[in-house]
């Protein structure tokens, strides 16, 4: 593999990423840890790996040396900094994307190297936003 | 109304008893005084012995204790009725906003939008701490739980165009959904959700609009890295 995006996490947040990558045509690889989730990932006929993200071998074992871009996508912003930093150090031109649980791990994560930054709650007040918008520029 | 007749009620009271006090046979500067003291418990100039020789005496003291009653009693209601007048006033003169329920990340980016966007708004508040941080920020907080009808009433449910919810809780979105809809039938109710299967139960309850933080951020996420390798 070549030029691909890795996807480190397959839960909610990763599965949105996959169907996204997917609908865009996009090859990507996904890292899980849990083998549940693999099953699915098996249904669903996309590439992945069970193991854990921060480990370098299973890095390499996805291609990061090869990849475009990798995304951080686990409910845990220290597991997600930790692959940052070790993505970084594996492949320094890597475009690195990274879901933020919390505010304060937000400009850690960004000075990890991560060069888009989503935080799930603020996505979703952007929706409701967005929606009340439309609704008040468009009352009928 | 009741203040008023509260206080005509006391005024009659300390009219009887300094009328009885004179009657009895003391001289009227006694039963004026002897009624200020009922209100500021003074001791008495009347000689305690009276109250069991002259039945008057007694009876105007007792008198001299209700109004007294009648009197505090206005004073801590009216006292209680101004402090709720100003709880509620700033969202009295409220129409056609947004109700804002839980001011958490979520909350508090939807406030600055409504803020942008100049829709008026009013921010639901359940934890002292951020109620007192948005009191200090002049921002319009009602401090209590969205799911209470007279937090809702408060925040002028009757009145607003849009209610959204940022709770972190699902259940008690559904409580505030549920109790918003029937407060206001046509309020445009959006909310964030935590489980995935809570979306249809909150559109049947009368949500128009229902997100999912993760779905959301996952779709960002992939979309902003695609526009970036691209």
């Amino acid at each position: 593999m070549k030029d691909h995006i890795i996807v480190c996490g397959y839960g909610i947040v990763g599965e949105k990423v996959c169907e996204v990558l997917k609908e865009n045509g996009k090859e990507f690889i996904v890292i899980e840890i849990d083998e549940k989730k693999a099953q699915k990932l098996k249904e669903k006929k996309i590439n992945f790996i069970i193991g854990d993200a921060t480990s370098q071998k299973v890095l390499k074992q996805a291609g990061i040396e090869k990849a475009k871009a990798i995304i951080t996508a686990i409910d845990d912003d220290a597991k997600n900094l930790f692959i940052i930093i070790l993505a970084k150090e594996l492949n320094p031109k890597i475009i690195v994307g990274s879901r933020v649980n919390s505010e304060e791990a937000l400009e850690k994560i960004r000075s990890a190297g991560a060069d888009i930054t989503v935080m799930p709650e603020y996505s979703a007040a952007k929706e409701l936003s967005r929606e009340i918008a439309r609704r008040y520029l468009k009352p009928w | 109304m009741k203040a008023s007749f509260a206080i005509f009620i006391a005024i009659l009271l300390f009219v009887l008893e300094v009328v009885l006090i004179v009657f009895a046979g003391y001289p009227i500067q006694v039963g004026i005084y002897e009624t200020l003291i009922s209100l500021f418990s003074l001791p008495s100039v009347i000689p305690e012995q009276s109250f069991y020789l002259n039945p008057l005496v007694a009876v105007a003291i007792i008198f001299g204790g209700i109004s007294s009653i009648f009197v505090f009693g206005f004073i801590i209601g009216a006292t209680i009725e101004a402090l709720q007048e100003v709880r509620i006033s700033f969202s009295q003169n409220l129409k056609d906003h947004a109700i804002v329920c839980g001011y958490g990340t979520t909350g508090k980016y939807v406030v600055n939008f409504l803020k942008k966007i100049g829709i008026k708004y009013v921010v639901i508040e359940k934890d002292p701490l951020k109620v007192r941080s948005l009191v200090d920020a002049n921002e319009k907080v009602i401090e209590g739980d969205a799911t209470k009808k007279e937090i809702l009433e408060e925040a002028g449910i009757k009145r607003a165009k849009f209610l959204i919810s940022c709770l972190n809780n699902d259940s008690s979105t559904l409580f505030t959904v549920v109790m918003a809809r029937a407060l206001n039938k046509n309020i445009y109710i959006t909310a964030k959700i935590k489980d995935e299967k809570f979306k249809e139960v909150l559109i049947n309850a009368g949500a128009n609009f229902v997100t999912k933080p993760e779905t959301n951020g996952g779709r960002e996420l992939a979309k902003k890295v695609i526009l970036a390798i691209s």
